[in-house]
Parts: C-alpha cells; sequence; structure tokens
C-alpha cells in the first residue's frame, strides 16, 4: 500500500504586498484581509523556471525525509505552466536535475488547482500497480508567468510555490477514497487567453461554493462518515471568501478550515499539499479531507487518515 | 416594504454578516452599505438558490440597491 510519507515545500522570497497596491485597485484594508485573505502574494524570480522551484522543494524534503535519488521509481510533476513550451517534460527536466535513475517513471499531469488531489490518485494507483517502491509528487504552478499585472481579479489572488509529497509503504497517511470530477462546457470560466489567465470570478464563485459542499457531503456518506469524524478540510485556497463559503455551507467550524493564504497566495495545485505540510506530523490530525477545484472545471476530493 | 424587498434583504444580511440594511437603505448603493464584489456574487447565488432566478452578468451592474433588484426579480417571475 502506497501511503504519504512527508511533504516539504518551497516558497519563492520574493512577494508583492497586496497593502502596497490599496491605491491602485481601490482596495479597502478589510477587503484585503476579510475577502482576499492574501497580504502578499510570492513571485519567483525572472530567471527561474518552474523545475527550479521543483528542486528546491525536492532539497528541502532532503533535509526532511531520507530520500535517495537514486532510489525514486517514480517523479509526476502537477503542472500548467511548465518548463520553457512544454517540450520536454518538466518532470524529465526535474528527473536529470537530482539524479533520478533511468527506470523511474516521469511524467507531468496537466491539471490546476484540483491537481493535487487527483496527481495523488495517479500516482498511488501506477505505483501499486506496477510494485514502485518510492515516488515523488511534485507541485509547481507558478502562475506569474501568464498573470496580467493590471488584472485585479487574479493578480491579488495567484502566488508562486511548489511542493512534493514523498510516497511510499512506511509513510503514516493513506489514502482512503477518491472522487473527481469535471464540467468542460463551463471551462472558460478560468482559462489562458492568449497568454494571459482570465476569471469570471462570479462563475468561478458560484461553481465553487455549490459543487465542492457536494462532492464532500458525497464523500462523507460513502465512508459512512460526518463532518465530525473529519479533524481537518484542506481545501483548495482559493481565497478567504471562498473558504468562509465552503466552511458556512457545510456547517464546519472555522478551526476546521485551516487558511494559508495570507503569505503567499493561491498557489493553485500546490495549495493543499502546502497546508497539510503543516499538519503531516500532528499526532492529534487522524483524519483529513481534502479538496481541489477550479480549472476546468474540475474538482476532486480525498479522505486521508493516519495509520497508528 | 414589499416581501420581494424582504427577501432581498434577509439574503444579503445572511451572505454578508457585517451589513445591516435599515429601512430608509433600499434605494441606497450596495457598495455604500458595505457589500463588496465579492459580496455581489455571494448575494447573487442565494437569491438563484433561493428564488430560482439566475441573473445573468451583464445585468448584474444595473441592480445596485435592494429596491432595483427586488423590481427586477418582480419582473422575472
Amino acid at each position: 500500500m502506497i501511503r504519504l510519507h512527508s511533504i516539504a515545500s518551497h516558497v519563492p522570497a520574493g512577494s508583492i504586498s497586496n497593502y502596497d497596491r490599496r491605491e491602485e485597485f481601490a482596495l479597502t484594508d478589510e477587503f484585503i484581509t476579510e475577502k482576499l485573505g492574501v497580504a502578499s502574494v510570492s513571485r519567483m524570480r525572472p530567471e527561474e523556471d518552474t523545475s527550479a522551484l521543483c528542486l528546491q522543494a525536492f532539497n528541502a524534503l532532503q533535509d526532511r525525509a531520507s530520500v535517495k535519488p537514486t532510489d525514486i521509481d517514480c517523479l509526476i510533476v502537477c503542472t500548467q505552466n511548465p518548463d520553457g513550451h512544454g517540450i520536454p517534460h518538466t518532470s524529465a527536466v526535474v528527473h536529470g536535475q537530482i539524479g533520478a535513475p533511468e527506470r523511474c517513471a516521469s511524467f507531468d499531469v496537466a491539471l490546476g488547482c484540483s491537481g493535487y488531489v487527483y496527481a495523488l490518485s495517479i500516482a498511488k494507483s501506477l505505483m501499486e500497480a506496477n510494485g514502485l517502491q518510492q515516488g515523488l509528487l511534485f507541485t509547481a504552478d507558478p502562475y506569474s508567468k501568464i498573470l496580467d499585472p493590471t488584472d485585479k481579479n487574479t493578480v491579488l489572488l495567484f502566488g508562486d510555490a511548489a511542493t512534493v509529497t514523498l510516497l511510499r509503504a512506511d509513510g503514516a497517511w493513506t489514502p482512503r477514497r477518491f472522487m473527481f470530477a469535471t464540467r468542460g462546457a463551463d471551462g472558460t470560466a478560468l482559462n489562458n487567453r492568449s497568454g494571459r489567465l482570465a476569471m469570471n470570478g462570479r462563475a468561478v464563485f458560484n461553481f465553487s461554493a455549490t459543487e465542492v459542499p457536494a462532492q464532500v457531503r458525497a464523500l462523507l456518506g460513502a465512508e459512512g462518515l460526518h463532518p465530525e469524524d473529519v479533524d481537518l478540510f484542506l481545501f483548495h485556497q482559493g481565497s478567504r471568501y471562498i473558504l468562509d463559503a465552503l466552511a458556512k455551507r457545510l456547517g464546519l467550524a472555522a478551526a476546521k478550515v485551516p487558511c494559508n493564504l495570507a503569505d503567499q497566495g493561491n498557489t493553485v495545485s500546490s495549495s493543499i499539499p502546502l497546508l497539510f505540510e503543516r499538519y503531516i506530523d500532528n499526532p492529534g490530525i487522524h483524519r483529513v479531507l481534502m479538496s481541489g477545484f477550479g480549472v476546468g472545471l474540475s474538482w476532486a476530493s480525498c479522505l486521508v487518515e493516519r495509520q497508528g | 416594504m414589499s416581501a420581494t424587498e424582504k427577501t432581498v434583504v434577509e439574503i444579503i444580511e445572511d451572505v454578508c454578516s457585517q451589513v445591516r440594511v435599515g429601512d430608509a437603505d433600499y434605494d441606497r448603493a450596495l457598495k455604500d452599505l458595505g457589500v463588496d464584489s465579492l459580496d455581489v456574487a455571494g448575494i447573487f447565488l442565494a437569491i438563484q438558490e433561493k428564488l430560482g432566478i439566475r441573473v445573468p452578468d451583464n445585468e448584474i451592474d444595473a441592480l445596485g440597491s435592494v429596491r432595483l433588484i427586488a423590481a427586477y426579480l418582480d419582473k422575472r417571475r
């Protein structure tokens, strides 16, 4: 059985404060704090690329867990903003940079905010089906590459980051059940238009506030669980406003719906593992529900449980 | 106060916990009551769920007060 062993991350030191943009975008402090929840957005350096963020996350993982590059059997990068123009795939670039062996399966998963949950299932299934012992699941989607600096809807929200999750049999966290969904017909709500990200905030909010609670309830119901049986609900960190809406609609206490938007913003597929990194070694946390939602439109949820 | 106006006020106050709409506020601009752009999305989603009326994106900007929203909803019923 493949489990989650460790998570490490890299948030670039560069950042832009939303408080410095109050005049430019007619923002109030309350809107920044209570609605966006984002004090500053992280930005990688211009000379950096997606693989560089992954490499930094891998370096952080090596400080945390015993993992030799030569023992890696599977390397996945979840990104929609790969190195260069995506050829070769970023996972192959990272494979070369960390010195993984040739037997290592490496591929990218082109999903946005639902990507971590999807890729976790892909990695687990691939590894278990093929007897792979040790896997690395990276998330790195630096939206700064495609943000329109004048677009208030997006530039105040999205930040750059990368995470890596070490997957192997001796991990403590077992994925228990996954649910997936797609509504491609509404994909224009959040898309890349000629190299610039465009978001219909109302459409994305409506989708998130209605479909995510429904999927969460369905997942809990399928497992015979109630919200009180879950220690934490790790939602994709879209904005403070959407997190509050999800908590309200599901009747969850704020303490069960953590938010880490303030210092880096919405980091797309990295947001859930960046949050889980805080709790993965907390012995008081036993059951976690993760739910990612966004670009696609795509949404996916899963339950993970600590063993022992 | 019409029944629709009362419903709109209830929705606004439920969606925006920090906003209170007084009797004299029905013609005031929602933004002057403390309703921001994100709240607007929440208000119109709640209207859709409660009343079954979906307001198109291009019509929302014109519905900037309780009175205007209620009149619009009455016309759509």
